[in-house]
């Protein structure tokens, strides 16, 4: 689907990590090959939005987000996947504080790239730390309940920082975008790397981290000639630094993304800081997580290791109602460093020796016949993860394009072939289109209104026993939850710690939604194969099509948005002194369950609230946007056709209907 | 709540901790500091409660929450659960225990253990050594828990950097450590980097134990044990602390603390397998 991109450099041939996505390219490609074949069709409507159709598909960046812990390696890692090792800059201390897109676009020419930096506006500085996902919190890490008080403190330190360094420049920097026909090393430090205060080097630019506190996002395009389809890749700066700020970039980065790498230390695999960042994502579908354990190169027996780390991941995952199918992955971003830059001589004796043991175990049949640069490619794991992204890439958002795309293509056949009808019957009779276009307009508006109408009232009904289901869910929650606390106080007084596990709430909750979301896809995908029905029998009325002709096809329903709102923490999560706290703070019986009451209404009144304005709305919003595309595209095709058909006579249409038959018939 | 261990004699030894996140390299600090491979060390989290090892014939036992005993094989805890055990009490002829207890305690930031745990033991407790890996150093975790100990305990615990064998260059050592001063500094009596698994290797090297940072470490404690100033580490310096049976003398007599450093050099184990940081238990 793409021009050829320049080869590989001459030195090294390249080590792809996204080759799986080729099966996808190869179908979308012979999709785009039909689109080309209708975007040069005579019918100007069909044409037209064939070549919408052909924009959609070039459009398409699937994106993959790398998370975890300050220098869990996700640089290194991102760096390798691109097999570019120097790409973004990493270092033995926490550097990264911006998350950096990197587009790797086929169709770039290898010498061309360009950047682009975005800084903060004041009311995104604010958000930050509003909208924060409280990892503390959910991994119960101590001091939890003050954190947030000191990252506005960090913020604000920043802040005046910069402001002393930039001077008069900061209030007009702030909002703005700085864009570059180009990037290097020492551009991409002074807007990604925030400077060290505790270091001075005397080599050391005094621009690296000029910008770096102020700047919110970065991108970066340059070529992937390797890859068969456009990609973006995410760099976060990580979660659990002393400088929360990272943090709080780094949550709220999540929002954007649909899949995402959660990369751990092997050393240190799944910290309750790494279980509460899967916790936070883990409500978006299993398949869109994939665990990358890395470093295994600092493990002194890795072939040992793996197989416990692995055993005690998964227990723990299964033990706290993570997502338990989630993909697994073993590997060091350090050794697929060297491999692409192809500098074994300086892995370092250990890393080498890991190397070496992990190898005798894994290095087996065809594998052993590759080169060695290829073998520890293979070793390092980064291939078996790029496989990973790259069948999520193709069962998910491919998948998803793939499909609408081709009943797109099929409703433009469907007109194509009309339009042969009609030429056919114009050879054959003067009679071609069987009722005027007034009429037609009308029968096609009669059909739209009814679509809009069934949906209204389809989705009010689901909508209004959604709510339902959630305010029951609540009520059962705080039921059940107070009769607990009053055993227990009746039992050990009020001395011992009442602790209860809110994940009864969440379970009520998602599946609550999981009603919704099929009575809103029953509702949506009915009243779609409805209008679908009635547009093929207006066409086939029309234009004097046979019955078992083609027919016009229902387009694929918007995808559920994830439950995100069930990740957020409530008091109950904590387990730690927030909980202690509050518990202490109560005198007397009725003065616990009261307030217990007024807390848990108050606790999970947002998890609701976002449950329903955040999720559930929107997607009955995106039915609407499909079901009105939908509409407005066959509208285009039909009167068009109409027109066409109607036009050698010419005498029943104002000369102003090129531009009207896009329009409704006036009421 | 006692502010003793049970069989503690009075007057008391000083006691140290040996605190951090799990996989930090605690038990094989204890492992080096013992002279001996006792503690349990696995690449995973280690779902121990506290250990306590004080000088005495062998022996291990099981605290219960009530505080209630019962004895414990030496060699295998596998059954000791940590939600309804207080500690394991462990005796053992290691020279540093004539000097201090040592406490190894569980890690922190393990989900599988209940995030306060260590505040209870904190009491008890002179002096801790705070272990975080070169190369995931001082995280936010690390750092808001330590905020919440004491901050007598800060003016005489020690920060140590472990695994600082894996930074690749001088200059990125240089960086890791000069960033954690920064930060961390101000919280702790001082800041060590160490090499664990170098030192275990080399044990009776004095080379060795000089350049993986070993000795460092042991000079540490030596200052820290002497200039403990509460009441309670007096009997540190008194003549009726057990003297170690069959030692050498002491280099220099005056300064008792002194002696650590030798003893840890010449208690020689023989099982050098423990060289690796990551064996599996």
């Amino acid at each position: 689907m793409t021009p050829q991109a320049p080869t590989t450099p001459k030195d090294r041939p390249a080590l792809s990590a996204f080759s799986g996505l080729g099966a996808l390219a190869t179908r979308l490609g012979a999709l785009d090959e039909a689109m080309i074949e209708l975007a040069g069709c005579g019918e100007e409507s069909i044409a037209h939005q064939a070549r919408e159709l052909r924009r959609q598909l070039r459009g398409f960046e699937p994106s993959v987000t790398l998370i975890g812990q300050v220098k869990a390696g996700k640089t290194t890692l991102v760096n390798a996947l691109t097999g570019w090792p120097d790409l973004l800059p990493a270092d033995v201390n926490p550097w990264t504080s911006v998350v950096t897109s990197l587009h790797m676009q086929p169709q770039m020419r290898r010498q061309d790239r360009r950047s682009a930096f975005r800084f903060f506006t004041n009311d995104e500085w604010d958000n930050l730390i509003r909208q924060g996902g409280r990892v503390g919190e959910i991994a119960a890490r101590a001091g939890a309940e003050d954190e947030l008080e000191k990252v506005r403190a960090q913020l604000d330190e920043m802040r005046e920082k910069s402001k002393a360094r930039l001077g008069r420049k900061f209030q007009m920097l702030l909002g703005q975008t700085h864009n570059y026909e180009t990037f290097d090393k020492e551009l991409i430090q002074r807007y990604v790397c925030l400077g060290d205060d505790f270091w001075e080097e005397a080599d050391g630019s005094p621009d690296q981290g000029r910008f770096a506190d102020i700047t919110k996002s970065a991108d970066l395009w340059f070529a992937g000639p390797d890859l068969p389809l456009p990609l973006c890749l995410r760099d976060t700066p990580g979660v659990n630094d002393t400088f929360m700020i990272r943090e709080q970039i780094t949550i709220n980065a999540l929002r954007g993304s649909r899949l995402c790498v959660v990369v751990l230390s092997a050393q240190q695999a799944l910290s309750s800081v790494d279980l509460g960042l899967i916790r936070l994502i883990s409500n978006v579908k299993a398949r869109e997580v994939i665990i990358f354990v890395n470093r295994i190169d600092e493990l002194a027996d890795p072939v040992q290791a793996v197989p416990q780390i692995r055993a005690s991941i998964v227990e723990t995952l299964r033990k706290f109602d993570g997502p338990q199918e989630a993909e697994i992955l073993f590997g060091s971003g350090f050794w697929a460093h060297h491999a692409v830059a192809d500098s074994f001589a300086e892995l370092g004796a250990d890393s080498a020796k890991a190397l070496v043991s992990w190898a005798e175990t894994h290095v087996t049949g065809a594998l052993a016949q590759l080169s060695p640069r290829e073998i520890i490619w293979h070793l390092s794991g980064l291939r078996a993860l790029g496989d990973a992204i790259s069948d999520r890439i193709d069962k998910g958002p491919g998948a998803r394009l793939e499909e609408s795309l081709g009943v797109a293509l099929g409703n433009l056949r469907t007109g194509l072939a009309a339009r042969t009808q009609q030429e056919n019957s114009a050879n054959a009779g003067p009679r071609h289109l069987q009722i005027t276009p007034q009429d037609l307009v009308q029968q096609f508006d009669q059909i739209e209104d009814r679509a809009h109408a069934a949906l209204e009232s389809g989705l009010d009904k689901v909508h209004r026993s959604f709510a339902g289901r959630t305010d029951n869910a609540r009520r059962a929650f705080l039921g059940r939850a107070t009769g607990s606390l009053i055993k227990h106080l009746e039992q050990f007084g009020e001395d011992e710690i009442w602790t209860y596990d809110p994940s009864g709430l969440r379970m009520l909750l998602r599946s609550a939604y999981k009603v919704f979301a099929q009575g809103a896809g029953k509702t949506g995908t009915d009243v779609l194969t409805n209008a679908a029905n009635d547009i093929s029998a207006l066409y086939h009325h029309a234009f004097g099509l046979a019955s078992d002709g083609p027919a016009i096809a229902p387009p694929p329903l918007p995808a559920v948005p994830a439950p995100i709102g069930l990740g957020q923490t409530i008091a109950l999560d904590l387990r730690g002194s927030w909980w202690a706290r509050f518990w202490r703070r109560q005198r007397g019986y009725e003065a616990f369950s009261e307030d217990f009451a007024r807390l848990i209404h108050e606790e999970t009144k947002p998890v609701v609230e976002t449950l329903h304005q955040q999720c559930a709305a929107p997607h009955t919003q995106a039915m609407r946007q499909t079901l009105s595309d939908f509409m407005q595209g066959q509208r285009d095709v039909i009167l068009g056709l109409a027109q066409q058909a109607a036009a050698p006579p010419a005498i029943e249409l104002p000369p102003t209907a090129p531009v009207n038959r896009l329009k409704r018939s006036a009421r | 709540m006692t502010p003793e261990s049970p069989t503690a004699p009075k007057p008391r030894n000083p006691r140290v901790a040996l605190m951090g996140e799990f996989s930090a390299g605690k038990s094989t600090l204890a492992n080096l500091l013992l002279g001996q491979d006792r503690s349990p060390v696995q690449v995973t989290a280690t779902q121990l409660p506290p250990v306590w090892y004080r000088q005495g014939p062998p022996e291990a036992q099981r605290i219960d929450i009530d505080g209630r005993s019962e004895p414990l094989p030496i060699d295998d805890w596998s059954q000791v659960r940590p939600d309804d055990t207080r500690m394991i009490s462990v005796g053992l002829g290691a020279d540093i225990l004539h000097a201090c207890d040592l406490i190894d305690m569980p890690g922190t930031a393990d989900p599988n253990m209940a995030p306060d745990f260590w505040s209870r033991f904190l009491p008890e407790v002179d002096l801790a050594i705070w272990c975080t890996p070169a190369n995931q150093a001082w995280r936010q975790s690390e750092a808001a828990l330590w905020e919440q100990v004491p901050p007598l305990l800060w003016t005489k615990s020690l920060l140590l950097v472990t695994r600082i064998d894996q930074m690749q260059t001088e200059r990125d050592r240089a960086r890791v450590m000069a960033r954690v001063r920064g930060e961390a500094g101000a919280l702790f009596r001082d800041v060590l980097p160490i090499s664990l698994t170098g030192a275990l290797a080399g044990r009776d090297d004095d080379e060795v134990l000089g350049a993986t940072g070993a000795a460092a470490l042991v000079e540490f404690l030596c200052h820290a044990l002497e200039g403990l100033d509460s009441p309670r580490a007096a009997p540190l310096a008194t003549p009726s602390r057990p003297k170690a049976p069959a030692a050498p003398a002491p280099a220099n007599p005056a300064r008792p603390g002194r002696v650590v450093p030798r003893r840890i050099i010449r208690t020689k184990s023989g099982d050098h397998r423990a060289a690796s940081e990551n064996r599996p238990a």
